[in-house]
């Protein structure tokens, strides 16, 4: 067996002695898509921001390969090789998208520090192609600041992948976004990941989308870790059930429903 | 032995009289989360009305606590009108905008309390019965004095009881630690917000009226006093009561013994220890509130900078042409003005890249314009330096300097760091003032004058031009290269900027650097200018200065210093030779500029071209229905 990208193993996290994530562990091989569900306040995003930096674990371990990530800063996890999303992303307001995307480039090979030559005139071969491949090539002149709330989004997963990471964290992808949009950005980003070899782990609430989309689902309930496996058995776990039932409407899980 | 315990005594005093001054300003703050800079106005119209008041009844005991009492009153109600004409617009809005206006409020009240009171300084007669002095343990010590320690902690008591055993008190303090709770209470937040700012404003007044018998009461007490109280409330804690009567106690011992041991740097004392509080224990003493770090949203500066297109292109070409033609056409006297008003936008140039672009509002950067002054004048004085090394010298020692303070000020964000940047910038101004052998102290250091070629008004305005165009330009190079991006990402959104592995913090702290250089240039070119220098180059009121300039030319372009610079200084030259009263003009100037927005003159304009398109349009679409 060879060893996973993330290992998680134990981790835990209280905000004024209320357990947000409670002894959560789990592994995820390199280009493996899973996605974490549970009812609210179960720690999803909590776990997601840990994994990211910048959140400290109160104990607990987070391994990406050979390094060890738990509190580090989030600056250390992107380099380390993370990229992640945000729920509701705030947008670059000042830039277009073209200088949103040549500053990531830049961000990768410390091109910060040149204080000099306008951004603009420094360019990066991979900018289009990139634009390209996230469908904001013809919007590459416009404002992130005017951009409609779905076409953020998808600026905000560009960004996130420009540097290739062996892991992408998306928080919650289809947020805030419209029926008809939610299955095509979440095809995007794993269609994406799977062309650079990405392993993925999202926090979803449309559970369809979940089972439709991950190859493995991990269960929280009040920060612990109820249920974990391919979709199918997740889905006729008893506890899963249990917890759903005691959050929100059951057929949310999709067990009778026809689309399913 | 004796002589301790009486110099600890005078320090209670002292700390009694600086937490009744300092207790609004933290309670105020606490609630609301605005940062009144007009609070030491209070304590200077307070000392006043004290004065008038006492001269016209204090015959006995009686009369003259009835006027210290009635003087607290006037002052808590002046409080209360401008809290709801004016304050009430604040809260909310960024820290920039709250600390300009009611800076600007503190202009209008000096200048008001100058037109009631004249500028000379009145001394009031001592407090009838009290005017002698007690033997403590056989070393005299003045009765009033003794009072006044007996005077600090009964507020204390009565504030105490107050916030603990009334309804008013209770919800403001469930409000102080929780906002939302208010609505929830049923109580009506507008009416506890004007409660606990006339409260903060009468025991100002009090603190004020109480100086009567011991100092003199002059012009400069609002802002003397108001930076001793940021001082305790931040090392209190913000919106802490019992930490406020702590700080406050404290610095009255610091300086009571700093006097004793070392006098020549109580004040960097005082200032110093604010700053190793806020570094070590942000939140205060007693655990004052956390302040949260406003979202990007509410910074001035979210919009778009603006790219220069042919026709701005073309009028900076013009407007360098002119600039560069005017020795040909303007008299000696012009010249110097708009010398002086290019040296202003350099130094607002730098300031625009730290506030404008990279969002980090300081509150100190007449330091770093203080040390290029300084550097210059004591590498000419004191090494015998010509203009051009010691024009050389001034940027360094700025730099150096921003590096320094710059490396502490970025581990904060939002008032924290704007109140560190002014603690930096006053402990430079407290050992200006106070270290006369390097400085001169007071009497600053004169003969600074230019080299033989810079001389003459042409040649040196030449050099400022030459000077202020080359800052310029280097900042709008900045500006648009891949590290003003990044600066700007940091601002706009700091998530997503850290996850893209931006390193924030040294961004920020070069940005600091780097406009703490540019500053240091338009500094050393001022000493040159004026021919001397003077610890005023570090006061707040250089620092509110710049912010007021980028604020009026506008946040979003490198138009605004240049645009601000040059109305601000021709209005503040009309304005002075024309008026006596130039700060009422200022003030109100400021305060008009706060209201208006952030789009400075360039935004105010478009604001209402876009209102009058709009309503022509609204009016057309009406006549068609």
């Amino acid at each position: 067996m060879t060893a996973p990208l993330l290992e998680v193993r134990d981790l835990a996290k209280a905000f004024g002695g209320v357990a947000a994530v409670d002894g959560v562990s789990f592994r995820l091989d390199a280009g493996a898509v899973t996605a974490v569900i549970g009812p609210n306040g179960a720690g999803k995003t909590t776990l997601l921001n840990l994994i990211a930096g910048g959140l400290a674990p109160d104990r607990g371990r987070i391994r990406l390969g050979r390094v060890d990530l738990a509190g580090r800063s989030a600056r250390a996890v992107w380099r380390a090789g993370v990229g992640r999303t945000f729920q509701i992303p705030t947008p670059l307001a000042s830039m277009t998208v073209r200088e949103a995307v040549q500053l990531v480039f830049a961000a990768r090979t410390l091109g910060y520090w040149r204080f000099w030559q306008p951004l603009a005139a420094i360019g990066h071969p991979e900018t289009d192609p990139l634009l390209g491949r996230f469908g904001l090539d013809r919007l590459a002149g416009a404002r992130c600041g005017d951009l409609p709330y779905g076409t953020l989004k998808r600026l905000d997963l560009a960004l996130a992948m420009a540097a290739r990471p062996s892991l992408l964290l998306l928080d919650e992808p289809t947020a805030g976004l419209g029926d008809d949009a939610r299955g095509p950005l979440l095809a995007l980003a794993l269609a994406r990941a799977r062309a650079d070899g990405t392993a993925v782990l999202f926090v979803e609430h449309d559970v369809d989308l979940v089972f439709g989309h991950a190859e493995r689902v991990l269960v929280l309930d009040q920060g612990r870790v109820i249920a974990a496996g391919p979709p199918h058995q997740v889905r006729a776990d008893a506890r899963v059930r249990a917890a759903y039932l005691g959050d929100q409407a059951a057929p949310a899980l999709g067990g009778d429903h026809d689309g399913s | 032995m004796s002589v301790y315990l009486v110099q600890a005594l005078s320090g209670v005093a002292a700390g009694s009289v600086l937490f009744l001054i300092s207790v609004g300003l933290t309670l105020v703050f606490g609630l609301s989360r605005v940062v009144n800079f007009a609070h030491g106005s209070f304590v200077m119209v307070g000392g006043y009305l004290g004065y008038t008041l006492t001269e016209a009844f204090a015959t006995g005991p009686l009369g003259f606590w009835a006027a210290i009492a009635l003087s607290a009153l006037a002052v808590g109600a002046l409080g209360g009108l401008i809290e709801r004409t004016l304050i009430r617009r604040l809260y909310g809005a960024p820290e920039l905008l709250t600390l300009l206006a009611t800076f600007g409020v503190g202009l209008i009240l000096k200048d008001a309390a100058r037109l009631v009171w004249g500028p000379d300084d009145l001394l009031g007669a001592r407090a009838p019965g009290l005017g002698g002095s007690v033997a403590i343990v056989g070393t005299p010590f003045p009765t009033y004095d003794l009072v006044l320690c007996a005077i600090g902690p009964i507020v204390l008591a009565l504030l105490w009881l107050l916030f603990h055993s009334t309804r008013f008190g209770l919800a403001v303090r469930a409000a102080t630690e929780d906002r939302e709770i208010t609505a929830a209470l049923g109580i009506d937040p507008a009416r506890l917000f004007t409660g606990v700012f006339v409260l903060g404003a009468t025991f100002a007044g009090l603190g004020g009226a109480l100086q009567v018998p011991r100092q003199a009461i002059t012009l400069d007490l609002d802002l003397a006093w108001i930076v001793e109280a940021f001082v305790v409330v931040v090392i209190g804690g913000f919106g802490s009561l019992p930490g406020a009567f702590l700080a406050a106690q404290l610095i009255g011992q610091v300086q009571a013994f700093g006097i004793l041991i070392v006098p020549e740097i109580t004040l960097v004392g005082v200032f110093a220890l604010m700053a190793v509080v806020l570094v070590v224990r942000p939140r205060g003493l007693i655990g004052g509130v956390v302040v949260p770090v406003r979202a990007a949203a509410a910074s001035p500066a979210t919009r778009a900078p603006a790219r220069a297109g042919a026709w701005q292109r073309l009028g900076t070409a013009a407007a360098v042409a002119g600039l560069a033609a005017l020795p040909l056409v303007a008299d000696p006297y012009r010249l110097i003005v708009v010398a002086e008003a290019l040296i202003l936008a350099l130094f607002a140039a730098g300031l625009h890249l730290l506030v404008g672009i990279g969002g980090l509002v300081s509150f100190g950067h007449a330091a770093y314009f203080g040390l290029g002054a300084y550097g210059a004048a004591l590498t000419v004085h004191h090494l015998g330096w010509s203009m051009t090394p010691a024009l050389v010298a001034a940027p360094l020692a700025a730099a150096a300097g921003a590096a320094l303070f710059g490396a502490v000020c970025v581990r904060r964000h939002g008032i924290y760091l704007a109140m560190l940047t002014l603690a930096f910038a006053q402990i430079l101004w407290s050992a200006a003032f106070q270290w006369t052998a390097l400085t001169g102290g007071d009497n600053g250091i004169l003969g600074i004058w230019p080299d033989g070629w810079a001389a003459g008004p042409t040649g040196f305005y030449l050099l400022t031009l030459a000077v202020a165009l080359t800052g310029l330009a280097v900042v709008r190079r900045i500006a648009f290269s891949p590290f003003g991006f990044a600066l700007r990402a940091a601002n706009e959104a700091p998530a997503r900027a850290a996850a893209l592995g931006l390193p924030i913090r040294a961004l920020h702290w070069a940005a600091f650097v780097i406009a703490g250089g540019l500053a240091g240039l338009a500094g050393g070119l001022y000493a040159f200018a004026k021919g001397s220098v003077f610890p005023q180059v570090l006061s707040v009121a250089v620092s509110v200065q710049g912010l007021v300039i980028i604020l009026l030319g506008g946040l979003q372009a490198l138009s605004g210093p240049v645009i601000g610079a040059a109305v601000f200084h021709g209005l503040e030259t009309e304005i002075m030779r024309a008026t006596e009263l130039w700060r009422l003009w200022l003030g109100a100037l400021i305060l008009i500029l706060v209201l208006a927005g952030p789009g400075g003159v360039a935004g105010a304009a478009g604001a209402l071209v876009r209102r009058w398109t709009g309503e022509r349009e609204r009016a057309a679409g009406a006549d068609r229905s």
